[in-house]
């Protein structure tokens, strides 16, 4: 048994001293192949996962042996034309570089239907619909006067009005309105300009109108911003000075903060850029007050003295700028400005951090992440990049299926591109929507909210295939 | 070789050098688990390289026990019919006996077949070397029970095991070592065992371990080494050479086959270095295997397991649990420390070193059984496991002490000092590192990856690779689960084929037991070493149910 044990151990280091090597080769590409020169190649794979599954793939007109999402292993460096085939899906069709060693990876590819699933929500006729992203409400408008107001619950499915028929406000017409990312509360200014009433909605009630507030808006704010946590403590920017509002116990102070050129709030804090380009951070009672920056001359070459700022501080101690005339999309971060006008909004993408911002004629993609490998390195500054450029109007965008796709309105006109590394960034048109309305688009539900160009019905129609959504077929 | 066998005593150089063999085998474990995870944070691509080339390393090792295991079960399978007292018998009348084994036996099994065949060539091979054979009437057997909380109905089926010995019973003295702090019910148990079974064997003796030795641990080892000295009295008392007693040295739940001081006598009688060897059964914990948790059982199978394995490479074999060697051996090397917990596997050190490295472990192939520690409740049960298995894993306080061995002892061979030594290292190494790596840190490059690391080949190669040796892997999984069902002990009435089922079912706890009762319990050892703190001895909690 000694002999054997010895003899069967040597075999078996042998192998290994064999195998380990040649594995190990074989997973980070390395193949044999007597017609090149070396006999040796390192190759490179292509994935490729796509929603919904089960596309038939084809790598240069020869299909492959497998359905998305699928690895195409052991290629050679190059160039490979790739289709993906799915019944009742329009053909995907991209070429992919392959490299020696890597990967090419589209892990999120969208198949989109050639008859995309529209579904009716309601057959009435309305005139616009209010976005308010990160809740599940739709604020559908039939006219201008709140009465006509109905708010949609995408989670319960079901409709109910913004005020009673009775109530005294049903007849104002909305003049303005203030809403916040997450939060379900809403403040209308209805009325006209010289005589208007201020309200507070809580789309989340059954009965969402909770009062009038109009004492604590003695003008008509600019800017109006709350915490989606808290909806008592509320800052109204008018003219050049922030009055700070408490809800609960309807108090008022009006010039909280005097000399604003910038106003932001975050986690409890107030972030200000006065007159003199000193930008800081305070609480909200005013103490704690941090000196972000104050060197005048680099304020003063990073503002522009003229603009009004939106402030935006972020997560990871990032603060974007957004010029309220100007358009021009500032940062904490070196070069600074990112994009010197234009810009007419942003969203931040939950799964990666990215910032998706557009402007009439163009899309562009912020990100401030930074890839550290523990080596002395010099800082990688964020990145900003335009994905696309051929726009006319664009007046929304989403991020979709991740940050891997946008979704945007161009005018009346909903289309969406893949921005994912190696793919085109072509736009595919999905529909049309009325004139001048805006539209919502829900990730949890892959669905896209608009109002149908001709007849005004709110519709939805199905951009992701989610489980749920192949489940409703 | 003169050796202080134990931490204690130590001074200047000798003592930070057994400090540093203490702290290399924590330091080296954690080194590991943290480096991997450490590096797969920060060179993922390395971090997979390394996993891919353990994970196979792990599967040809897994592939290579396999075998042995097969083979070594094989072994005790054809072992297990053989009338080892008529074997025993024979050796006294050596020549005609091999002439009537060299002889043709028509229609016999092929297994009996086996076992004549290698029984032959044993004894061939004996003949060669001419090597005088002690008389089996001159044997004795010296059983050393050390108890501490084990009641009665614990302690009494071993006892009745013993008595229905085919080695006759009135050659066997057994030694009951209680301790003197044991409960007075565990002593009344004692004492009732003596009275009813003292006509049964050559002499039941009570021998009581006075609490507070100075130089002793409250441990197993001072306990057994109090015994022995007692039995060494009485033996010489009656007159009786030492070189003639086997002892044993049980736990006090062991129970044997009637076979087992038959065989155990046979393979003392055709050693040739029998004043210099230990005599390692295959431990299995079938006592009370239907009466406890699933986890439990895979968990004691796999100490079985290991034990068939190592049976197969008797050049490293190491005591482990219930075992037996010569008395005269015993006496010489100084008995078994009595300040160490691991006092199974410290005893062939302590003899290996003494004898300069001239000591070994025959393996003989027949069990003896146990119990698996059991409580009242599943909770306890794993508390219980999870002290038992750090007790065994404990067993690491033997490589400092025997690295000083090393250093020390100049007519060891160097060769010898490097295989045994990087054994007994490894062993524990992988003993609290494997699982891990096998667990969760193989996943941690992918769940860590850059982007760099995710467009790469290896990113998409390397679940494909570890899968494909998983998928591999499994061929000894499923082996281990038909020879732990074909090894279970025969069925009670009410367990049918289902508990079968949920026997071999309880295998896919694998992965997680190993780690939870495994890698955990011999890290927090290695820790408490490299950290200086200490074990005492804790007393596994076994439960029966349905006997007396």
């Amino acid at each position: 048994m000694v002999l054997l044990r010895k003899i069967v151990f040597y075999i078996f280091v042998f192998t290994y001293i064999i195998l380990c090597p040649l594995i190990i080769l074989y997973a980070l590409g390395y193949i044999y192949k007597p017609d090149v020169e070396t006999h040796i190649m390192v190759t490179g794979d292509i994935h490729l996962s796509t929603l919904p599954t089960g596309a038939s793939v084809y790598i240069n007109d020869k299909i492959f042996d497998g359905k998305t999402p699928a690895l195409i292993e052991q290629l050679s460096s190059g160039e490979y034309t790739v289709r993906l085939f799915l019944d009742g899906y329009g053909i995907w069709s991209q070429t992919l570089p392959v490299r020696a060693g890597k990967a090419t990876v589209l892990d999120k590819i969208i198949l989109l239907p050639k008859a995309p699933e529209i579904e009716i929500i309601s057959p009435h006729e309305f005139e616009n619909l209010l976005l308010i992203r990160g809740t599940p409400f739709v604020v559908l408008a039939k006219s201008a006067i709140l009465g006509d107001w109905l708010i949609y619950d995408r989670n319960a499915k079901n409709f109910y009005p913004a005020v009673p028929s009775g109530s005294p406000y049903a007849g104002y017409p909305v003049y303005a309105y203030f809403t916040v990312k997450k939060s379900p509360y809403v403040i209308l200014m209805v009325g006209s300009k010289s005589e208007y009433k201020a309200l507070q909605l809580d789309l989340s009630a059954k009965e969402p109108l909770l009062g009038d507030i109009t004492e604590l808006f003695p003008e008509i704010p600019r800017q109006v911003l709350w915490e989606a946590g808290n909806k008592n403590d509320v800052f109204a920017l008018q003219g050049e000075h922030v009055n700070k509002i408490d809800i609960k116990s309807k108090a008022l102070y009006p010039e909280y903060i005097k000399n604003v050129r910038g106003f932001g709030i975050f986690n409890g804090s107030i972030y200000l850029l006065n007159d003199k380009d000193v930008f800081v951070s305070m609480g909200y009672d005013k103490s704690s007050v941090k000196e972000i920056l104050n060197d005048t001359e680099l304020g003063r070459e990073i503002f522009d003295m003229a603009d009004y700022y939106r402030v935006m501080p972020l997560p990871n101690n990032i603060i974007l700028f957004i010029g309220e005339k100007s358009g021009e999309l500032l940062a904490n971060r070196l070069p600074y400005r990112f994009v010197s006008g234009g810009v007419k909004g942003i969203a931040l993408s939950e799964s990666d951090g990215r910032f998706l911002v557009w402007r009439k004629d163009k899309i562009g993609v912020l990100d401030f992440s930074t890839e550290t490998t523990g080596n002395i390195t010099f800082e990688i500054p964020p990145t900003f990049e335009w994905v696309f450029s051929e726009g006319s109007n664009i007046e929304e965008a989403f991020w979709v299926y991740g940050s891997s796709h946008v979704l945007f309105k161009d005018g009346d006109t909903i289309s969406i591109i893949d921005i994912q590394d190696y793919a085109n960034h072509s736009p595919m048109r999905l529909c049309t929507v009325k004139n001048g309305s805006s539209v919502s688009y829900s990730e949890r539900e892959g669905l896209l909210y608009y109002l149908e160009p001709q007849s005004g019905k709110f519709m939805s129609v199905t951009i992701l295939e989610l489980q749920q959504n192949q489940s409703k077929k | 070789m003169e050796f202080n066998f134990s931490r204690h005593g130590l001074k200047g150089i000798e003592k930070k050098v057994q400090r540093l063999f203490e702290i290399i085998p924590g330091a080296t474990s954690w080194a590991i688990i943290i480096g991997m995870i450490i590096l797969s944070f920060w060179e993922e691509e390395l971090a997979a390289v390394i996993i891919i080339a353990f994970y196979l390393y792990w599967l040809m090792r897994i592939f290579y026990l396999t075998i042995f295991l097969i083979l070594s079960y094989n072994r005790l399978s054809i072992e297990k019919g053989v009338d080892w007292i008529t074997r025993a018998r024979g050796l006294g009348n050596f020549d005609d006996y091999l002439k009537g084994l060299q002889a043709l036996v028509p229609g016999i099994k092929l297994k009996d077949r086996l076992s004549r065949l290698f029984h032959r060539k044993e004894l061939e091979s004996f003949k060669k070397r001419n090597i005088e054979i002690p008389a089996l009437d001159d044997i004795y057997q010296l059983v050393i029970i050390p108890i501490a909380n084990e009641v009665r109905s614990v302690v009494e089926p071993g006892i009745r095991s013993i008595a229905a010995s085919t080695f006759p019973s009135r050659k066997i003295l057994i030694v009951l070592a209680l301790e003197e702090r044991s409960p007075e019910t565990v002593k009344e148990g004692v004492y009732g065992i003596q009275a009813e079974f003292k006509n049964s064997f050559f002499d039941i003796l009570v021998s009581v371990h006075p609490n507070g030795i100075p130089g002793e641990a409250r441990v197993k080892g001072a306990n057994a080494s109090h015994a022995a000295r007692e039995a060494a009295e009485f033996l010489k008392s009656k007159g009786i050479a030492f070189k003639n007693v086997i002892v044993s040295c049980f736990d006090s739940d062991t129970v044997v086959k009637p076979v087992y001081f038959a065989c155990l006598t046979y393979n003392f009688m055709v050693c040739p270095d029998r004043y210099r060897a230990s005599f390692q059964p295959i431990p299995v914990y079938y006592n009370n295997i239907w009466d406890v948790p699933a986890f439990a059982r895979v968990i004691e199978a796999g100490s079985s397991f290991f034990q068939l394995i190592e049976a197969t490479n008797p050049e490293k074999l190491v005591t482990f649990s219930s075992h037996s060697m010569s008395f005269a051996a015993l006496v010489e090397v100084g008995y078994w420390p009595v300040d160490m917990v691991s006092d199974d596997s410290a005893i062939f050190w302590k003899a290996y070193i003494h004898y300069d490295g001239n000591y070994k472990v025959v393996p003989i192939y027949t069990t003896v059984s146990m119990d698996i520690v059991a409580a009242d409740s599943w909770r306890k049960t794993v508390i219980n496991e999870y002290k038992q298995k750090r007790r065994w894993a404990w067993g690491v306080e033997n490589f400092p002490i025997v690295m000083r061995g090393f250093l020390k002892n100049n007519k060891i061979p160097f060769y010898n000092k490097i295989r045994l030594g990087f054994k007994l290292f490894e062993g524990h190494i992988s003993w609290a590192t494997w699982a891990f790596l096998l667990t969760f840190i193989g996943g941690l490059p992918a769940l860590f990856a850059g982007k760099a690391f995710q467009h790469s080949v290896l990113y998409y190669s390397a679940p494909r690779v570890a899968g494909i040796i998983f998928n591999l892997a499994s061929f000894s999984l499923v082996t281990s689960i038909i020879l732990s069902i074909l090894l279970l002990p025969p069925q009670k009435v009410r367990y049918r084929i289902l508990h079968r089922i949920i026997f071999a079912l309880q295998w896919l706890f694998v992965p997680v037991i190993f780690l939870f009762l495994g890698a955990i319990p011999a890290l927090d050892a290695q820790t408490r070493l490299m950290m200086g703190k200490r074990m005492e001895f804790w007393v596994a909690a076994k439960k029966r149910e349905n006997t007396k």
